[in-house]
């Protein structure tokens, strides 16, 4: 191989992309300690003035706690071993990666802190690898399978629109008498979800209402045609700015919705008899009370000029507190991100509650992890081992491995930066991609070394035209196989097409004209 | 690689070799269908698309997970069991998760037993739990991949055909794809396996794997210049089989060195469905596409054919 090599703009396109998934994947093999998942409000911790992280931070920049009382901290074992020993009523030092706490520990099961091993990549596990917030919920009433399955989908649907994707929602029951007492139970499983958020997600019906004067202009769910999420309509509330209240702050947020038609001729009809108020004619007299699941959760007033108008655009309005002015903002938008989800999914058709929430650990743990790895590399040497035996010639052998592992580390890479799950799904998209990226190679390589019959062909862009015609024929007839996958709904699928798809992208469009280049090189 | 007299018997045969997977893809169907009827199935699933019992009990002990699971597989055999932690305020929780549906007062007492064995101390009511858990999947996921399945096939069907420009390859490669996975389906089944949510994403890999050798014999063959149909079923047999032999290598040596079991059960899907795409590939598709392109030269040669 000649230096030349590394001229190429294809090569140099290639280290350019590693070098970025390199930096998204920020890897640490050494890191130690656990990092913090959540604070709870008003918990010792959150008073000590620890912050949750902010969602969708990436995992190598959560804050991480190394030790407690000068006690290192390795892992979550050493974490619990720890807290469980306290005595009651002590203080402790909490040492983290950014600056130490004195916290005040009344309670050490109240302490308030979720979390869970430091993280050694920005790439996140998924539920079946990381573990996540198990959840026992059970319905108010008993109910028919019929309600079970309309629940469950609405669960679903709630977490989805909240942005939660990696979950398992499954029917349970204790066993029937006179084995147990028969109990309807519904048990979640949350991947990176926080307890607080996963409590009033699902433990709220959501029944949304908004009155004037005592008529029910427009529920949650079918009354709604959508809801603006896009920060041109919704976020922090200018006209609403963050206030410091003394010992706390306060941030209002603001979104628009756009109601339905038969909403809005109920909204002109409660209006149309309305007078304008005494004090401020700009406003009616009554004004627009919002209840969720029967509490006033704010009231609006309405313009004057809207009397007995079919208004289908409206503004909604809440405010989120904190103990700093950035705790507040993200508890405002945290709020406002809930109530959203509420008004799009509508109500539960029943009332549930938590039974129990806990951590759980993973089904695949990092025994799984580490024998996925081994496994991996053996099988990548012994595909180098028969490439070297068919074609005798080192170069093929290495650049083949070489490209395996660019692959693997761009996808990952990718994952990192956008965010998404790593779980089974993703890891037999990585095969998928591992897979067909060395049948195109062997394609490639077959087609400029020869063998073939037929006179000797010394056009290089011959040859790679043939050899690519076949990669690009098979890249679109394996992408169009994974679309009807990525929009089937379900995780597991989408999660398996996205990452196939990306990768055999990575793989055509950047991985496999550099090994072109290689082959070239190696065999001029 | 391949032998010339065997390349000359098949060219002279490939009529009646294509009957050979045909037939194997109809016995599979078959032996699906037989499932589906019997269990109402075609394939057994394990607790992760079935359900199962849950045993939940919290303990301030740290008993070793190994021991859990020695003490609790003879009472809960032949079923499957897994078991996880659970933390929360008020300690450390097991959950022993089972694909058991309707366990009897022997098998609640006897795990119990095992678990209190292990521990060393009582476990009393209120320290644990026992349920029935449905499916983590449910009804529609099923319906969903069936729907998706249809779909993406139509659509490989269609992407063949632009690229080809004929119907015979886009059906042939649709075919093999399905034989495929039929055929793993089918054989996984007669090994028992219990298929859990790490096979179904098995089989969804099987469409990537097996569209890479059907379209490589199909340009081979379709798209060739000056060469005879049999010097490029020689060639495109060559290249495909480096391609699905590599394959088989990395996934045999994987089967030899992997201790975890979804890996395994990922790995032994593969590998039957690669064996399977070895005989769709070069028996079924390559026989109607030789079949497509002799027919094709004929046409074109017969006097009065469109220039």
């Amino acid at each position: 191989m000649k230096l030349t090599l590394f001229r190429r703009p294809r090569v140099i396109i290639l280290l350019i992309f590693l070098l970025l998934a390199l930096v998204a994947i920020h890897p640490n093999p050494w890191n130690t300690g656990v990092a913090i998942r959540a604070v709870a409000a008003n918990s010792t911790a959150s008073l000590a003035g620890m912050e949750s992280p902010k969602p969708a931070s990436p995992p190598m920049s959560r804050e991480v706690i190394t030790a407690i009382n000068n006690l290192p901290i390795k892992n979550v074992g050493d974490y619990h071993a720890l807290i469980e020993s306290l005595p009651a009523n002590t203080t402790i030092s909490i040492l983290t990666n950014r600056q130490a706490y004195t916290v005040r520990v009344q309670d050490p099961d109240a302490l308030g802190l979720t979390v869970y091993d430091a993280p050694k990549t920005n790439v996140r596990k998924g539920l079946d690898l990381q573990g996540g917030t198990r959840v026992l919920l059970q319905p108010e009433k008993p109910i028919s399978a019929d309600e079970m399955d309309i629940l469950i989908g609405s669960m679903q649907q709630r977490l989805n629109v909240y942005g939660l994707s990696d979950l398992v929602i499954r029917e349970a029951a204790d066993l029937p008498p006179p084995l147990g007492s028969g109990t309807q139970y519904i048990v979640v499983e949350i991947a990176g979800a926080t307890q607080e958020e996963v409590k009033d997600l699902l433990a709220q019906q959501g029944k949304f209402e908004a009155r004037i004067n005592n008529i029910t202009t427009f529920r949650g769910g079918d009354d709604i045609r959508s809801v603006c999420r896009s920060p041109e309509c919704s976020g922090l509330d200018p006209q609403n700015p963050c206030v410091n209240l003394g010992q706390s702050w306060a941030c209002g947020f603001r979104f628009s919705l756009t109601l339905s038609a038969e909403a809005a001729k109920r909204f002109a009809d409660a209006t149309a008899n309305l007078a304008s108020s005494v004090d401020d004619p700009a406003f009616l007299e009554e004004k627009l009370y919002l209840y969720l699941d029967n509490a006033q959760v704010d009231q609006l007033n309405v313009a004057s000029d809207l009397r007995g108008r079919a208004v289908t655009d409206i503004q909604i309005t809440g405010s989120g507190s904190g103990a700093s002015r950035q705790d507040a903002a993200i508890n405002s938008l945290q709020n406002m991100k809930k109530l959203q989800t509420l008004l799009i999914t509508g109500s539960l058709p029943v009332q549930v509650k938590i039974v129990k929430l806990d951590t759980i650990s993973p089904q695949l743990g990092e025994e799984f992890i580490r024998n996925a790895f081994l496994v991996g590399v053996i099988a990548a040497l012994s595909v180098a081992a028969v490439l070297y035996i068919y074609y005798r010639r080192v170069g093929v052998s290495l650049a083949v491995t070489f490209t395996m592992l660019c692959e693997i580390l761009m996808l990952f890479g990718l994952a990192a930066l956008i965010g998404w799950n790593i779980d089974i799904a993703g890891i037999a998209g990585i095969l998928v991609t591992v897979g067909m990226g060395v049948n195109d190679q062997v394609i490639i390589t077959d087609e400029t070394l020869g063998g073939k019959g037929g006179g000797p062909i010394y056009d290089w862009k011959e040859r790679f035209k043939k050899a690519f015609f076949i990669i690009m024929a098979a890249y679109f007839t394996g992408v169009v196989s994974m679309l009807p996958l990525l929009f089937a709904g379900a995780g597991l699928l989408k999660g398996f097409a996205i990452t196939s798809i990306l990768g055999i992208s990575i793989g055509v469009f950047i991985t496999r004209p550099t090994f072109a280049s290689v082959i070239e090189e190696i065999t001029k | 690689m391949i032998g010339e007299k065997v390349l000359d018997w098949f060219m002279a045969h490939y009529k009646k070799i294509f009957y050979i997977p045909f037939l194997v893809t109809l016995v599979a169907l078959f032996l699906l269908y037989q499932n589906y009827t019997q269990t109402g199935d075609i394939f057994t699933k394990d607790i992760s698309l079935k359900g199962g019992l849950t045993f939940t009990f919290i303990t301030d002990k740290s008993p070793d997970i190994a021991a859990l699971e020695a003490a609790l597989a003879p009472v809960l055999a032949p079923h499957e069991l897994n078991i996880r932690t659970l933390r929360s305020g008020a300690g450390t929780g097991f959950i022993v998760e089972s694909d058991l549906q309707d366990p009897s007062r022997e098998t609640v007492e006897g795990m119990i037993a095992a678990v209190e064995g292990v521990l060393g101390e009582k476990l009393d009511e209120s320290k644990y739990s026992l349920e029935s858990v449905g499916s983590s999947l449910g009804e529609s996921f099923f319906q969903q991949t069936f729907k998706a399945m249809v779909i993406a096939f139509l659509f490989i069907g269609i992407v063949v055909f632009i690229i080809f420009r004929s119907l015979l390859p886009s059906v042939a490669v649709m075919l093999s794809t399905f034989s495929n996975i039929v055929t793993t389906m089918a054989v996984a089944d007669l090994f028992g396996m219990r298929i859990g949510t790490a096979g179904i994403a098995a089989f969804l890999m099987l469409i990537g794997y097996s569209i890479d050798t059907e379209i490589l014999l199909n340009t081979r063959l379709l798209k060739r210049k000056d060469e005879s149909l049999r010097s490029a079923f020689a060639s495109a047999f060559k290249t495909g089989m480096m391609m699905t032999f590599t394959t088989l290598t990395a996934v045999a040596v994987s089967l030899i060195f992997i201790q975890n079991e979804v890996i395994r059960q990922i790995m032994l899907i593969l590998f039957i469905g690669l064996v399977a795409d070895l005989l769709n590939t070069w028996l079924q598709n390559a026989s109607l596409i030789i079949w497509h392109a002799e027919h094709e030269e004929k046409k074109a040669q017969q006097p009065g054919a469109a220039p």
